[in-house]
């Protein structure tokens, strides 16, 4: 199938995909810190105004997530799966 | 009454009872024929108010068509389609009429006008969908089924509970908006009937359970019609009701944290059922006209990429017969086009911009901004995020992708699912585009047509993109921490399988054996007293009464026999003393009787 | 129609009662099985279509009894044969005539030994039972009621199960008490009025006392039959043993005497004393509604879980009767036509799951319906009326009932609603168990599915169970104006449609209304009318 050898074509240049991914993030940081191209007015507060602090938010709340999730799980809610069963 | 109106979910009910009689040549045509009629007609419905029936001392409305119903209405005649296009090659009859009357119930749900008949179909629906559940016929099925129904039984006790209150507090039947300010027993107990089908937590656990359960296609059109039927009659019922939004917000964070923790598929995408109604549900909350309209919209959507996600991962599970993501991994050499799909699904839940999650989804975000509550607009853009982490992410990576925990038979039998599925999720894939790309498809079936709302501005794209691809910068850096791991996550619905076994206990101990005992106790202080007292009684009858009589009779007999030997041969000395014994009884009756 | 005294122009309630007795008398001299039962199927028919014309020239409009019939009996003593049906027995005596044929028809094969004997029974039943629901005087009741008895008895003590003696007689035994207390209310109110003429002794102002006494007895008498928690044991054992037929008739008409000497006599005759108990009824059948729930979900008899599920629903019918407003009592009263149609349908199942299988347990029946799928849909559909479900005849009554308890008292009420839970809980696993079982099924693959008699039988149930679901209004419409005239005579406000307004404070707390002026009365009074 053609989608299948696109995807191993893909993943035999990874980490030239990968380079690819990063130069286009700081593209983005970059555009929205640029003065007059993105228009802010329609942010509701400042902190919003600040360039790429969306980008911040997106990480930062990724991590935490994925973090406070893990903990919140090994805490005690993880089971094993025949928890149920008895 | 107006004339014969035809009600399209009995398009879809009388297709259903039909469907077994149809010969087999015939039965493929007839399943595409019947959900396209139903669309068809629902498509071409005049507004207004039709199906007015009388019934013992109320009128019920089985079709109140306004543009709010409109939407509803149509996107569920679609999903109709898609999903009996999915399921195509099923050949068990019982699965497709069980599905079609589970939609046509949710249609005649949202067209009801008035409370009884949205309560005969919110029942008809919990009924049929059960079936879906147990159509799977593992051996978890049964129970998983079981649980299911009696949950949405007493929800539906709850709902009806409170449509009796309200009957006798205002005298009307009319589903119209509620007085939100001033909200009465009998309101709370109506709204807490939507909620459960809602799956809003405390009253969300079933969703998992029950979505993880189904079969790969059932699974497809459970998604689609409770939980959103519920947001319709939210909508209707309770727009601008104040804790809403608090519980929306809950909502949208729980499912996300329960959702990265999950280890099965399909279960995750039932936790992230919870997460997405959410939205919908703060929307109503808010109960602005943009919020409304953001509601109306974000469904809309939802059940268009919702359903594709479904059907990707429900495509795996037919083909593998694995929904784990610890028995999942490396498909993408057997199933790319699967993966491709899915992975539109993925970004449209995920609010990528070109795909129907961005025109749609921020719409609610927006309107928390216009009402001034940012606190409920930043935490919904958190909980966007943890959507495209594992949604967007996690399941088209640790599937398709990451580490090849499959087993051997597992390989083997992947591989692409039958066309039809394919062309299904092919048309709900390209509908997310489509009204990604041009919105009036979508917007000019939204109820509140004064609002006005332009997603494409460069703030947004920026804002959006800049979200999206640091949070995969930050999957791709965390994604050790997010390998599955083979458990499950207990939740609240450890508390009502908990108390379904209490009240099994309960049942079977105390309350059992205090009937026994009191049932025994007749015979052992009734029939066992009363034969002991019967017992005494007879032998004071035979020992004593009668003793006495006998005692008598052989003194008396005694006395006969000596009297007798007293007698003499001779007649006349007889006579004598007969005459002599005679004259002194006489005697002596005279002296002292008289 | 018809004023008491006023003959009608053909006796259609003597043909009824006396038409059963006279076939039974004709059904001793029948030899043969074969025709027996033919025989007997074709009077239970013959007696049920004579029955319809009730129903088309009922009506509604009026309260007073119609179809009256009048005869001296024992004149020196006043009693009389009077009989005549309102709205309230009307639906009652239809659903008698109509279960006895599905009775014979359930027995077809069941029955093998002592057929005569049998059939002989089931006629003599339904002649007494139709007599008791259109006896107007109360000695006639009393003879009728009593007369009841041999044959349920002998039905479940010569045809029943292993225990069958231990359950005539508990059966009997709480019976009989109750008939005793009966005996001296009649002969109390004799006493008092001199007559025993059932509408006579209505609406007149007994002491209050007087009245409580009187209530007390009847009510004993009649919670017992209905049943009513905690005289109700003798339930289960008698369900359990009894044979299908048995359990048919004791679950479709016996529980309904007692209900429905609630209606006929407490309600009318000693009003106030009513007002006074309703806490205690009202209570007892709640309790009663939660409690058989549970116990029905503890079961894994099928015949004990159906028996204990009558008693949760005996329980809506009686808080529906006490209540005392107008959606309750018309609720009640389709709660008892209800659970004769849905309860009966149960049992007739059970029975063919015996037939097939000689066990009743229901680990034992488990996934019967995989391979028997009619079987299964029957189930199914019964099932969800004995739940409740709505668009089945159930909804309605409960519906009702439930209106009417939340006009009464909204808190106390909603202890109610678990029970309806409860109801779709152990109906589910009854439901589940059977068409689907678990993982280890007992083999059923030699079973075979519900033959024609046996559909037969099921149709007609499975019919009313949509009519009265989905149109209730010809079912409704003709006990209005007696459930009208009935809260008259409770001394509840006159009902305007829909809700009541609530009966608001108990009669010690307040003079009484004119009408039921309490006075001290001394002797016997002349003779009414």
């Amino acid at each position: 199938m053609k989608l299948a050898q696109l995807i191993a074509w893909l993943r035999d240049r990874l980490r030239t995909v990968v380079r690819v991914c990063l130069g286009l993030l700081v593209l983005l940081v970059l555009i929205d810190a640029w003065p007059g191209v993105v228009n802010k007015d329609e942010a509701h507060t400042t902190i919003e105004r600040w360039p790429a602090f969306w980008a911040v938010f997106g990480f930062v709340g990724c991590v935490l997530l994925i973090v406070l999730s893990k903990a919140f799980g090994h805490a005690g809610i993880m089971k094993r799966e025949d928890y149920y069963d008895d | 009454m107006t004339d014969v109106w035809l009600h399209p979910a009995w398009l879809l009910i009388l297709g259903a009872l039909l469907l077994p009689l149809t010969p087999a040549r015939l039965k493929r045509g007839f399943l595409l024929i019947v959900p396209v009629l139903t669309l068809l007609r629902i498509g071409l419905m005049p507004k207004g108010t039709f199906g007015e029936v009388p019934f013992l001392d109320w009128v019920l409305v089985f079709g109140r068509v306004d543009a709010l119903a409109h939407v509803f209405a149509v996107i569920m005649g679609l999903m109709a389609v898609i999903a009996t296009l999915y399921s195509l090659h099923v050949r068990d009859d019982a699965q497709h009429m069980a599905a079609w009357i589970y939609a046509g119930g949710s249609l005649g749900a949202i067209y009801a006008g008035d409370l009884l008949t949205l309560f005969v179909f919110w029942e008809v629906m919990a009924l049929s969908s059960v079936f879906l559940i147990w159509f799977r016929r593992g051996p978890q099925s049964p129970a998983a089924g079981f649980r299911y129904l009696l949950v949405h039984m007493a929800g539906g006790v709850a709902l009806l509970t409170g449509i009796v209150l309200h009957l006798q507090a205002t005298g009307s039947l009319a589903f119209v908006a509620f007085e939100v300010k001033q909200m009465t027993p009998a309101t709370w107990l109506i709204l807490t009937g939507f909620l459960l089908n809602a799956a809003v937590p405390p009253l969300h656990a079933w969703l998992p359970d029950a979505y993880g359960e189904a079969t790969f296609n059932g699974s497809v059109f459970l998604c689609s019609f409770t939980t959103k039927t519920a947001v319709y009659t939210l909508c209707r019922g309770f727009p601008g009701l104040e804790i809403l939004v608090p519980l929306g917000v809950v909502m949208a964070l729980y499912g996300v944290v329960y959702a990265v923790l999950e280890n099965d598929s399909r279960r995750l995408l039932a936790y992230h059922i919870v997460s997405q109604v959410g939205y919908m549900v703060a929307g109503v909350g808010i109960g602005t006209g943009l919020a409304i309209n953001g509601a109306c919209a974000h469904a809309f959507a939802n059940v268009l990429y919702k359903g594709l996600l479904f059907m990707g991962c429900g495509a795996v599970l037919h083909m593998t017969g694995q929904s784990k993501f610890t028995e999942l991994g490396g498909l993408w050499k057997k199933m790319p086009w699967t993966f491709a799909l899915t992975l539109i699904g993925g970004l449209a839940i995920s609010a990528f911009p070109l795909t129907s999650g961005f025109v749609s989804k921020p719409m609610i975000v927006a309107a928390a901004y216009a009402d001034h509550r940012l606190g409920v607009g930043l935490l919904l853009m958190l909980a966007s995020v943890g959507t495209f982490l594992h949604t967007g992410l996690k399941v088209p990576y640790f599937i398709w992708f990451g580490k090849r925990n499959c087993s051997e038979s597992t390989w083997r039998r992947a591989g692409e699912p039958p066309g039809n599925m394919l062309a299904a999720m092919t048309i709900a894939a390209v509908l997310c585009l489509v009204i990604g790309c041009y919105t009036p498809s979508l917007y000019a079936l939204l109820p509140r047509a004064d609002v006005y709302y332009q997603p494409y501005t460069a703030y947004h794209i920026s804002e959006t993109l800049q979200l999206l691809l640091f949070t995969a910068l930050g999957f791709f850096l965390l994604r050790k921490q997010l390998q599955p791991e083979p458990t499950i996550s207990l939740d609240l619905d450890w508390f009502h399988r908990m108390l379904g076994r209490g009240v099994a206990w309960i049942a079977q101990r105390p309350v059992q054996r205090a009937d026994n005992r009191w049932g025994e106790l007749y015979r052992r202080a009734g029939l066992t007293p009363l034969a002991r007292s019967a017992d005494q009684v007879r032998r004071f009858d035979q020992g004593v009464i009668d003793g006495a009589i006998d005692g008598l009779a052989t003194v008396v007999g005694r006395l006969g026999g000596r009297l007798r030997s007293m007698q003499r041969a001779d007649l006349q000395q007889n006579l004598t003393l007969a005459l002599a014994v005679v004259g002194i009884v006489l005697f002596l009756v005279y002296r002292f009787l008289v | 129609m018809s004023a008491p005294g006023i003959p009608n122009e053909f006796p259609w309630l003597s043909v009824l009662i006396f038409g059963p007795l006279a076939a039974a008398a004709v059904a001793g001299a029948i030899r043969n099985v074969r025709v027996l039962r033919w025989y007997t199927l074709a009077v239970t028919l013959a007696i049920a279509l004579v029955s319809l014309p009730l129903y088309w020239r009922f009506d509604p409009g009026t309260a007073e009894f119609q179809f009256v019939e009048h005869a001296a009996w024992i004149p020196w003593l006043n009693v009389h044969y009077t009989v005549g049906v309102d709205g309230i027995s009307l639906l009652l005596v239809l659903m008698t005539t109509l279960i006895l044929p599905l009775c014979v028809a359930a027995s077809w094969c069941a029955i093998q030994v002592r057929v005569r004997e049998f059939m002989i029974c089931l006629l003599l039943m339904e002649g007494a039972m139709v007599g008791v629901f259109c006896a107007l005087d109360f000695v006639l009741f009393f003879v009728l009621w009593e007369a009841m008895l041999i044959p349920m008895a002998l039905l479940i003590g010569v045809w029943g199960g292993p225990r069958k003696v231990y359950a005539a007689l508990k059966f009997f035994i709480y019976t009989m008490a109750g008939s005793v207390l009966l005996l001296v209310a009649i002969i109390a109110l004799y006493l008092q009025t001199g007559t025993f003429h059932i509408p006579a002794l209505m609406g007149r102002p007994y002491a209050p006392g007087f009245q409580c006494w009187i209530f007390v007895a009847l009510a004993l008498s009649f919670a017992i039959k209905v049943p009513m928690f905690p005289l109700h044991t003798w339930l289960p054992a008698a369900h359990v043993e009894a044979p299908t037929a048995g359990s048919v008739l004791l679950a479709s008409v016996l529980l309904k005497m007692g209900a429905y000497g609630f209606l006929r006599f407490c309600l009318p005759i000693t009003p106030y004393a009513t007002q006074v108990f309703m806490p205690v009824m009202l209570g007892l059948s709640l309790v009663a509604i939660v409690y058989g729930g549970l116990t029905a979900l503890a079961q894994s008899d099928l015949k004990k879980l159906v028996a204990y599920s009558s008693v949760a629903h005996m329980g809506f019918a009686t808080l529906g009767i006490f209540v005392l407003n107008r959606d309750g009592l018309v609720g009640a009263l389709l709660v008892l036509i209800n659970h004769g149609i849905t309860t009966g349908a149960l049992f007739l199942m059970v029975g063919m799951v015996y037939e097939r299988l000689h066990t009743r347990d229901l680990h034992q029946a488990a996934g019967m319906g995989r391979v028997m799928p009619v079987f299964a849909a029957f189930v199914g559909v019964f099932a969800l009326s004995s739940m409740a479900f709505p668009g089945t005849n159930s909804f309605i009554g409960e519906f009702l009932v439930l209106s009417g308890g939340f006009s009464w008292s909204k808190t106390w009420t909603l202890i109610a609603v678990p029970g309806v839970v409860l109801a779709a809980a152990y109906m589910l696993r009854l439901l589940q168990k059977l068409a689907y079982g678990g993982t280890r099924n007992p083999d059923h693959s030699q079973l075979q599915d519900l033959n024609a008699r046996e559909i037969l039988t099921l149709v007609l149930l499975l019919a009313f169970v949509f009519w009265i679901g989905l149109q209730p209004t010809p079912f409704t419409r003709v006990m209005e104006s007696s459930v009208d005239r009935l809260l008259e005579q409770a001394g509840a406000v006159a009902p305007v449609s829909g809700t009541v307004g609530r009966i608001s404070e108990m009669p010690w707390a307040q003079t009484p209304a004119p009408g039921l002026a309490v006075t001290d009365s001394g002797g016997p009074r002349s003779n009414p009318e």
